[in-house]
């Protein structure tokens, strides 16, 4: 599984460069790779995704996800900050 | 009303889009999930329709009643009790995280936790004696907010419940627990519990542009300066130490705060000729916001004094009043116009130079 992660937007707007990051799981321990994959889960994105967030909310980041499973299909999810689960969140960060 | 296709939730289709957007924003937690979700379902009719509206944006023709908040009903500023909740969040998402300072608590020593302390009573203290409004709700709500949050993280933001400050990743940006900063994120607040302006397009930079007069004139009033000896910059020092760049964001000059090789020039436009049309960042609510910024700088230089005082009298009636989350630039500037008038009377000096500068940034109103 091919993981790209783009972060954009947030207090600065366009001011702060989109965050990019990239992660072949085939290059990680079989321990990473199993939560990687069960964290960039298609159908979780896909789920998180129709969360908009709060609507009251402000400042907070977009997430752009790109994830290519092992058959070769590439699934696209854009996330606001806050509909993202903390634990996904500190595995982004730590990416 | 549905098109040609089965329609098999009448609800979803009486209640407009601009409906749903207000109640996703106003409604309680039960509310917002149906309004959040019909959106949602809606999706692609909202945009079948987008391409035949101005955005979905609706014009307010004159005063449709004033949205008054329960702060209107604290009137002796004794009884505004500041109760400030600063939260370690240990460089993780989580949120609030481990509360390390509350009310009346000495500093901690944390660079981080103790001007997010003191920031926070520094705008209390704005809104309680310059606007009579107890706390952020007007209700005396808790201050909240989380220092540390995650890992060199670049940003600060207010989620409709409290603040989070990261510390950045001392490239780009090396603090976020800056004043201005801090006014900003917790004016977010009180334009949400003054009846929201939807954070997109015109009325987001609306919401974006509130936040960052309230940012600037909290600094301005803990340094007692006039207009004319403030700096008018949004986030200084704030970025990195080799970032070409004064601040975030300048009402003075928008477009002029920073230029750099690795952050470009300032996007920021002054004037509705240069406004700029994108789909990034919500519809530019951190580009267009130059405009109503400036709107306000111009109107300050205007009128002198204090920015807390007459034009921040105006703006604060304003946001009370407005009553519209999808406010455009126009209607905005036609209730600060009403607000002038009720503070200072129809073909006031005040008045006259507020249309002015509007004017300047080019909104005729």
């Amino acid at each position: 599984m091919l993981i790209e992660i783009v972060s954009s937007g947030g207090f600065g707007g366009v001011t702060t460069p989109p965050k990019k990051l990239h992660m072949d799981t085939a290059a990680t321990s079989e321990e990473k790779r199993q939560a990687y994959c069960d964290a960039f889960d298609p159908d979780a994105l896909s789920n998180l995704s129709l969360d908009g967030g709060n609507p009251n909310a402000a400042d907070l980041a977009l997430y752009t996800i790109s994830v290519t499973d092992d058959q070769g299909q590439e699934h696209v999810f854009q996330i606001q900050e806050d509909a993202i689960p903390d634990e996904l969140l500190d595995l982004i960060d730590g990416m | 009303m549905c098109g040609p296709t089965p329609c098999h939730n009448p609800v979803n289709c009486i209640i407009p889009p601009h409906m749903l957007r207000v109640m996703a924003l106003r409604g309680d937690t039960s509310v917002q999930k149906m309004a959040k979700s019909m959106l949602k379902q809606n999706e692609s009719v909202r945009e079948e329709r987008a391409e035949h509206t101005s955005g979905g944006m609706v014009p307010n023709a004159g005063r449709q009643g004033a949205f008054v908040t329960s702060a209107l009903a604290f009137m002796d500023t004794r009884t505004h009790t500041c109760d400030r909740q600063i939260y370690d969040g240990d460089n993780k998402a989580s949120l609030p995280g481990t509360p390390v300072r509350t009310e009346g608590q000495d500093p901690t020593g944390d660079p981080e936790v103790d001007r997010a302390y003191d920031g926070a009573g520094v705008v209390f203290d704005l809104c309680s004696h310059e606007f009579n409004r107890n706390s952020l709700d007007g209700n005396g709500m808790p201050l909240k907010a989380t220092v540390h949050h995650r890992s060199k993280y670049n940003n600060a933001f207010w989620n409709g419940e409290q603040m989070a400050y990261g510390d950045g990743d001392g490239e780009i940006f090396q603090t976020f627990t800056e004043l201005s900063v801090i006014g900003h994120e917790m004016f977010h607040g009180v334009v949400q519990f003054s009846g929201g302006l939807i954070y997109q397009g015109q009325s987001g930079a609306l919401n974006e542009s509130i936040a960052d007069v309230f940012g600037t004139m909290t600094v301005q009033r803990h340094l007692d300066q006039d207009v004319y000896g403030a700096d008018w910059l949004v986030g200084k020092g704030i970025l990195g130490p080799n970032i070409n760049g004064v601040a975030l964001r300048s009402m003075k000059a928008p477009g002029t705060a920073y230029s750099d090789s690795l952050l470009g020039q300032d996007p920021q436009p002054f004037h509705m000729d240069v406004y700029v049309d994108t789909t990034s960042d919500n519809g530019g609510v951190h580009i267009n916001s130059g405009i109503p910024n400036h709107a306000f700088y111009l109107y300050c230089m205007y009128v002198g004094g204090k920015s807390w005082e007459k034009p921040g009298q105006i703006w604060y009636r304003a946001l009370q009043q407005i009553n519209n989350p999808m406010a455009t630039f126009g209607d905005w500037a036609a209730e600060t116009l009403d607000a002038a008038i009720e503070i200072h009377g129809t073909g006031s000096w005040e008045y006259l130079m507020l249309r002015r500068a509007w004017r300047l940034v080019g909104i005729a109103v």
